[in-house]
């Protein structure tokens, strides 16, 4: 490879143009002044178009449609399911806190009732964060636990 | 800009009305499947394509691909609207093969290359098409990869400079610095190939 002083931004933004052939009438005036006063510059524009053309031909390749019906059931049925299991944890753990503060707060209740309404609540409390965070253990340790092959 | 007709360059299943979208988002948010696979279908096309590009793996793609929408649905009721889904997505997925780069050495195909126009049908030419692409998949895979995405995005997508930098939240400036480099070191990859020294008559001087 040529070895070329480094480059202004400037100067590397208009040969990037000039490469891909999007330069204004005002910009190529600019850079052909430039071009004059520094000849390596159009050795490093022919650098920069020989690396477009060498793509040029090419695309990215797309997948077999069928993957992706399947991904879609998939991903699909998870984001309705997974909006669904929220509604219901949520409202879930809403429920069992009001009527275990409502034990716990009638002192017109046995006190065992009351412990049992308290034992309750913090087992609740241990177990929503013992699931979180054994879940959170397990992403970590996998990424793709959820890919469907 | 380069727009070609064919295989991969633009995303053919990206949908032409942007105003339909904060309603799918919205949508989507309340758990409407429709929705979801609405997202789905606009973004996967778009988003295998520049995993191929980055890894070169296509298990590897469709995996991340995946795994960036079961986290962006999983994410979606703390979307910010002004991001947009896209750009909160590509966010996601460049994330996801960033960190794939770094943990796995991937497999080079040159099955990660499609021709754009119809090749010549004879056998030699198959066989010529077959080990030039695979040679250009190698020159790829060494690029660093922020270089890689550039050119993916770029010379395989034919996104705009515009496109690229809302997709890589950058400025245009930027953006056109980065093809700078990286076309500079991907022609200079190229000339050391052995199999694709002949194709460079330009800058060899």
């Amino acid at each position: 490879m040529t070895v070329h002083p480094k480059r202004s931004e400037d100067v590397r933004v208009l040969l990037v143009k000039a490469s891909d052939g999007l330069l204004s009438h005002a910009e190529q005036t600019t850079l052909d002044g430039m071009m004059r006063d520094d000849p390596s510059l159009a050795q490093e524009l022919d650098e920069l178009r020989d690396a477009k053309d060498a793509l040029a031909p090419y695309g990215v390749r797309d997948p077999n449609p069928v993957d992706w019906e399947r991904m879609e059931k998939n991903l699909v049925a998870q984001g309705a399911r997974g909006l669904g299991w929220l509604l219901v944890g949520f409202g879930s753990l809403f429920l069992v806190g009001a009527a275990v503060s409502v034990l716990i707060m009638r002192p017109e209740l046995p006190l065992l009732v009351r412990l049992a309404g308290g034992a309750i609540a913090t087992g609740l409390a241990l177990l929503t964060g013992y699931v979180g965070y054994g879940a959170a253990q397990e992403r970590q340790r996998d990424p793709y636990k959820n890919v469907f092959r | 800009m380069r727009q070609p007709a064919g295989v991969a360059k633009t995303d053919p299943e990206q949908s032409d009305d942007a105003d339909a979208e904060p309603t799918l988002i919205r949508r989507a948010q309340n758990g409407d499947r429709r929705s979801l696979a609405a997202l789905f279908q606009n973004y996967r096309g778009g988003a295998y394509r520049y995993c191929l590009g980055m890894l070169g793996d296509p298990q590897e793609s469709s995996d991340i691909v995946q795994e960036a929408f079961e986290a962006a649905f999983r994410g979606l009721p703390r979307l910010q609207f002004e991001r947009g889904f896209g750009g909160w997505f590509y966010g996601i997925l460049r994330h996801l093969c960033l960190a794939s780069l770094k943990q796995n050495k991937h497999r080079t195909s040159g099955e990660t290359l499609a021709q754009l126009q119809a090749p010549d049908p004879s056998p030699e030419s198959h066989v010529a098409d077959r080990r030039q692409r695979q040679a250009l998949a190698e020159c790829l895979a060494q690029l660093t990869p922020k270089q890689r995405e550039i050119i993916v995005l770029r010379e395989l997508e034919g996104l705009s400079y515009r496109e690229m930098a809302q997709r890589l939240e950058l400025p245009e400036g930027t953006i056109m610095s980065r093809l700078y480099d990286a076309r500079r070191a991907l022609r200079h990859l190229i000339v050391k190939h052995p199999r694709l020294k002949a194709r460079t008559p330009r800058g060899s001087a």
